[in-house]
């Protein structure tokens, strides 16, 4: 009897140990991959340079169609972030063909490449720059979106990661004062620089921002922004000294809300600057 | 022995307590992209009342009542006439069932079921539906059940947030026919890595074998 019970107990110790060694196994390649994926991420960082800072000049304001501008603006030289440029070239010839913009919220992780897949809109939401998949996937936005960030309201996706990367750090508008000191997001395109001012930052329900609201007319994006700012919520985090119009264009930055998978956490910003890069080389 | 599973036991409801609830990472955006017909085209076919297919609308329910938007217009001249009636038509209907099928063959979407009833003599009724959940430029596709039993397809005059006109020259069983599927939720974009439970299993298993193994060393 005690021989059969020490069998039992060897058994048990030796599948206990299996167990263990396979789920340590599994977190040590988890924390792998992701350190992977951050030093990607750090090396194409890296590869952003900055211009050198003109002088004040008006031919720095840019020439494409005005903005909304109610907002006080900051000197553009004393905005070093402008004046970063990425070389897309580069990026979609040896990192990702897919890549198309560049997103940058300074002072937060969110530093990253903006791609858009030609023919499937959630493949970035669970493949990596290097075509492998799972955790983190990309920054992206959907096909219904136009890459020139022309649309009333384009949407940007990204993976609330636990680990701080990607769209986490969108939750530290969750704290009010985080956004007079960080009210802006910028935009890098191959050939011009948006800058946008954040207006709200609020909890919402999971509905597709694209496909429930009618961005098509000025009474539909009028009802639109009514909505944002009617939003009574004691979490949601409003500028209402920003002035947004229905010809303003915007962007949405989306992601989730700790394990609430019926709720997505927004932050919203208007374009009040709309460079191109040739200006701030002249 | 019994302590020793009771430990175990006691041990992975402690953890499982603790660990959050995961999935696999989303597949898609909620449905599929749309086919990319944006047009308003129709289908050849055409269903056939009678139909044994079962009523299939894809997820969507069918609400009980649907609203007229505003006025209806009579042979060109606009009218708030009151005679219109609207009712809700049983799944169970013959109409409903060939027109679910229709639509589920032509990867379509059962929006609204319902049977219009306006005792005017008429040539030509336009009328202005209240149809929620329906985007501005919709592929909608509205099946009319005629007198003489035969189906006929009708492109909307126009399909605006929440409103779909449409002109009939009879009036009868309706069916109103989404040909878009278009993702109804965003993306899940949260992290449901499973690094919270593999930690605790290790632990689990950690304690598992050093009692397992002080109890076969004793």
């Amino acid at each position: 009897m005690k021989k059969n019970n020490s069998v039992i107990y060897l058994i048990i110790t030796g599948v206990c140990l299996v167990i263990m060694v396979l789920a340590i196994a599994f977190i040590l390649k988890y924390y792998k991959n992701a350190s992977e994926k951050e030093a990607m991420y750090e090396s194409l960082q890296a590869s952003m340079t900055g211009l050198p800072l003109p002088s004040p000049a008006p031919s720095a304001a840019s020439t494409a169609p005005p903005v909304a501008t109610a907002t006080p603006m900051p000197e553009l030289p004393e905005d070093e972030a402008i004046f970063r440029t990425v070389d897309f070239a580069a990026l979609q010839e040896d990192t990702c063909a897919d890549i198309y913009a560049w997103i940058s919220i300074p002072d937060t992780r969110i530093d990253y490449p903006v791609l858009q897949h030609p023919s499937d809109d959630s493949y970035y939401l669970n493949y990596n720059l290097d075509g492998s998949k799972g955790y983190p996937g990309c920054i992206y936005t959907e096909m219904e979106n136009n890459k020139d960030f022309s649309d009333f309201n384009t949407v940007i996706y990204g993976h609330n990661m636990k680990d701080g990367s990607m769209f986490h750090d969108l939750h530290n508008y969750e704290d009010e004062i985080f956004l007079p000191d960080h009210p802006y997001v910028y935009i890098y395109t191959p050939d011009r620089v948006l800058r946008y001012r954040i207006f709200a930052a609020y909890s919402y329900d999971d509905r597709h921002l694209l496909y429930s609201f009618d961005y098509a007319t000025l009474e539909g994006r009028s009802g639109y922004l009514s909505e944002i700012f009617n939003i009574r919520s004691m979490s949601a985090v409003l500028d209402d000294q920003v002035e947004v119009t229905s010809e303003d264009r915007l962007i949405t930055l989306s992601t989730c809300v700790g394990n609430q998978s019926e709720k997505r956490y927004l932050v919203q910003a208007v374009l009040v600057n709309d460079i191109l890069i040739s200006d701030i080389n002249e | 022995m019994k302590k020793f599973f009771a430990l175990l036991c006691a041990g992975v409801m402690a953890c499982s307590m603790s660990m959050m609830a995961f999935a696999a990472p989303s597949q898609t955006t909620g449905t599929t992209t749309p086919s990319g017909n944006k047009s308003q085209t129709t289908s050849t076919s055409t269903p056939t009342a009678g139909s044994s297919t079962a009523v299939n609308t894809n997820g969507h329910s069918t609400v009980d009542s649907v609203k007229v938007w505003s006025n209806i217009i009579i042979d060109g001249v606009e009218t708030s006439n009151t005679s219109l009636t609207i009712e809700a038509l049983p799944a169970t209907s013959e109409a409903a069932i060939a027109a679910a099928s229709w639509a589920v063959a032509n990867n379509g979407t059962v929006l609204q079921m319902i049977d219009v009833k306006l005792p005017t003599t008429f040539s030509k009724v336009t009328i202005p539906f209240n149809l929620t959940n329906v985007m501005a430029g919709q592929n909608i596709i509205v099946l009319h059940l005629k007198a003489d039993g035969q189906w006929e397809q009708i492109v909307p005059d126009k399909v605006e947030n929440g409103k779909v006109t449409v002109t009939f020259s009879s009036l009868s069983p309706v069916i109103f026919v989404s040909l878009d599927k278009v993702p109804v939720k965003a993306p899940k974009t949260g992290d449901t890595n499973a690094v919270p439970f593999a930690a605790a299993t290790a632990v689990v298993a950690g304690v598992g074998a050093v009692v397992a193994a002080r109890k076969f060393f004793n």
